[in-house]
């Protein structure tokens, strides 16, 4: 027998690593870990973290970012970002406060919240696909555009009075003390987690940030897909502004300042490659908890915003350097 | 009578050459002031391996470009199964069953061989997205019709070791082999392969050349070539079309290319004194 029909004949195995194996090496199971290591450091720094309104309360910290990071998981994977998330929430929830002199009932409101977040995301996904902008450079400055306007409308005044069925989306309770917003998220977390596992739209959101020439002559519509994205994150966007506004019952310009960079870091701690083609849905939600849960811990220790801040950047560095560090060493 | 103006006539292996499937008319494509291809017309005919040859510059990868809906010609028209084919994107031009591979190879290269070459059948699938992601009734039918054709290529192309492999993963022949796999997978009607053969060892050639024989005379598709290898060339292909400096100097059988003497010329130099 030659050399090569030895090697024809060998039975090669499709995985050389058990699956068990390969569930422990994964990303998601080091953010299982450091869930629990968390979720115990905070019950022995706080006597107050183990209650159960407490902890309900917690969830406040990542519902409404998480329902974000879900979308954006999805555009970084197509090799491509938003960071005109926060200004959207701004412009959402300022349409929101204005549609409210006008006596719109809650139905009314939420429609307008949700309408504003789509077209805010069309606009994002015309200025990508049409004009052929780099997505970093187009929603920096849809990012100021939407907050500016924001701000034109608002000056240093705010909307209040929204009605009391409104209080809902942001205050209301399910069972117990499960939140609505909870409830959302791991609702909305299944239905991306499935778009993006189980479907061929999710197969295509891979093959465009693996390579889009190759998908466009693989006959995939690279920009519709794109547009698509960007859509559904201003509609997340505009249902995060929903709840954030039902939640706090007012507007300002300044709602949700900085959070873009808490999303984006959620979904790159959740293992989502930052330059695109890979990463799941169960990582982000994960990452989504592991942030909650650290920013509520220190928020019971006293620690200041600034700190916390000074954390998030940290981490995202962090998260971002480390996959890099760890190639250049194993090849090195 | 010509055995080239036949409307179909039988090849010495015995290989039925049908009808004219695609026809290049008058084809200018110009880059601002340069001049790529400068009026060239000709055709590929169905179940043929025709081929596009040529040195260093010459547009035969811009021509693979405008077959493929990449580049829209400022002149010419392209004509496919007898109608001339409107200006479209390269998505279109997959779905109407032209695919391709590149000569720097596209591969998705984070995501395993089997889910590259499932990408490349997309076009054929066609269930909703939520009958998909209830993996009910039609979706979960036509996942399996497609798999079954997606397994078929790939012990096809003799990669079933790799099936679960990250692309990014593997060198650099197999990377050719994959991407073949997954132009393959789409079952193009026209399939257009741009240098299948650059940096390869002669070994990885002579792989390379049996699968493309073998893709033609199994499954019958119609392949389009480029090569600057001139020896592989004219050991595969039913017919060559010579191009130098963006013009056609060359047409016909190997042999006649062979013995043509500005395909000498250009191959070969000329001496200008």
């Amino acid at each position: 027998m030659s050399l090569q029909d030895d090697i024809k004949t060998r039975i090669i195995p499709d995985r050389l690593n058990s699956r068990l194996s390969g569930y422990l090496k994964s990303w998601e199971s080091l953010l299982v870990a450091v869930a629990v290591a968390v979720f115990i450091i905070n019950s022995l720094s706080s006597p107050y973290f183990l209650d159960a309104w407490n902890l309900s309360d917690a969830t406040f910290n990542f519902t409404e970012k998480g329902l974000i990071a879900l979308a954006m998981a999805l555009v970084i994977i197509s090799g491509e970002i938003d960071l005109s998330v926060a200004g959207i929430i701004a412009l959402a929830s300022t349409a929101m406060g204005y549609a409210l002199q006008f006596d719109v009932g809650t139905v009314g409101l939420v429609a307008i919240g949700l309408s504003v977040g789509a077209l805010c995301g069309l606009f994002n996904g015309v200025l990508v696909t049409v004009m052929g902008l780099p997505s970093i450079v187009a929603t920096i400055g849809t990012m100021s555009l939407f907050r500016g306007l924001s701000f034109v409308v608002l000056g240093d005044k705010a909307f209040n009075g929204y009605p009391t069925s409104f209080a809902f989306f942001g205050q209301g309770y399910v069972f117990w003390v499960i939140t609505f917003e909870l409830v959302l998220f791991a609702a909305m977390a299944v239905l991306f987690g499935i778009l993006l596992s189980k479907t061929n739209f999710g197969r295509t959101i891979y093959a465009i940030g693996n390579n889009p020439t190759a998908a466009l002559f693989s006959g995939i519509r690279v920009d519709r897909v794109k547009m698509i994205l960007f859509l559904l994150t201003g509609l997340m966007s505009g249902l995060a502004a929903v709840c954030l506004t039902s939640r706090l019952g007012s507007t300002r310009p300044s709602i949700a300042t900085g959070w873009e960079l808490e999303i984006i870091t959620m979904v790159v701690l959740g293992g989502i490659n930052i330059l695109g083609g890979s990463g799941t849905i169960v990582g982000v939600v994960l990452a989504a908890l592991v942030i909650g849960m650290v920013t509520f811990g220190f928020g019971l220790l006293n620690i200041p915003g600034i700190v916390m801040s000074i954390f998030i950047g940290l981490l995202l560095i962090l998260v971002i350097a480390l996959p890099i560090v760890y190639r250049r060493v194993r090849k090195g | 009578m010509n055995q080239m103006n036949a409307e179909s006539y039988v090849t010495a292996d015995g290989r039925t050459i049908g009808g004219v499937v695609m026809e290049m008319k008058n084809i200018t494509l110009r880059f601002g002031g340069v001049t790529a291809i400068e009026d060239i017309s000709f055709d590929i005919r169905e179940g043929e391996i025709r081929a596009i040859i040529g040195p260093n510059g010459a547009g035969k990868s811009s021509m693979l470009n405008v077959i493929s809906g990449f580049y829209v010609p400022q002149e010419g028209e392209v004509w496919f199964h007898g109608a001339p084919r409107p200006k479209m994107r390269p998505y279109k031009v997959a779905k109407q069953g032209i695919a391709r591979t590149f000569q720097n190879i596209a591969l998705f290269e984070g995501m395993s061989v089997l889910d590259n070459v499932m990408t490349g059948r997309l076009t054929h699938m066609k269930s909703g997205m939520l009958s998909q992601a209830m993996w009910w009734g039609k979706a979960q039918r036509e996942e399996f019709e497609n798999r079954a054709q997606v397994e078929k290529v790939i012990d096809f192309l003799e990669i079933q070791a790799i099936r679960k492999t990250p692309v990014g993963r593997l060198p650099y022949g197999l990377k050719k082999r994959v991407e073949l796999a997954r132009a393959l997978a789409a079952e193009p009607k026209l399939l257009l392969l741009d240098e299948p053969m650059a940096g390869m060892n002669v070994e990885e050639k002579e792989d390379m050349s049996r699968f493309i024989l073998d893709v033609n005379d199994e499954f019958g598709t119609t392949i389009c070539l480029i090569e600057h290898d001139m020896g592989v060339v004219m050991d595969l292909s039913d017919r060559v079309v010579v191009m130098d400096y963006g013009k056609k100097i060359g047409d016909g059988t190997p042999n006649d290319v062979r013995n043509n003497q500005a395909v000498i010329d250009a191959y070969l130099g000329v001496s200008h004194d």
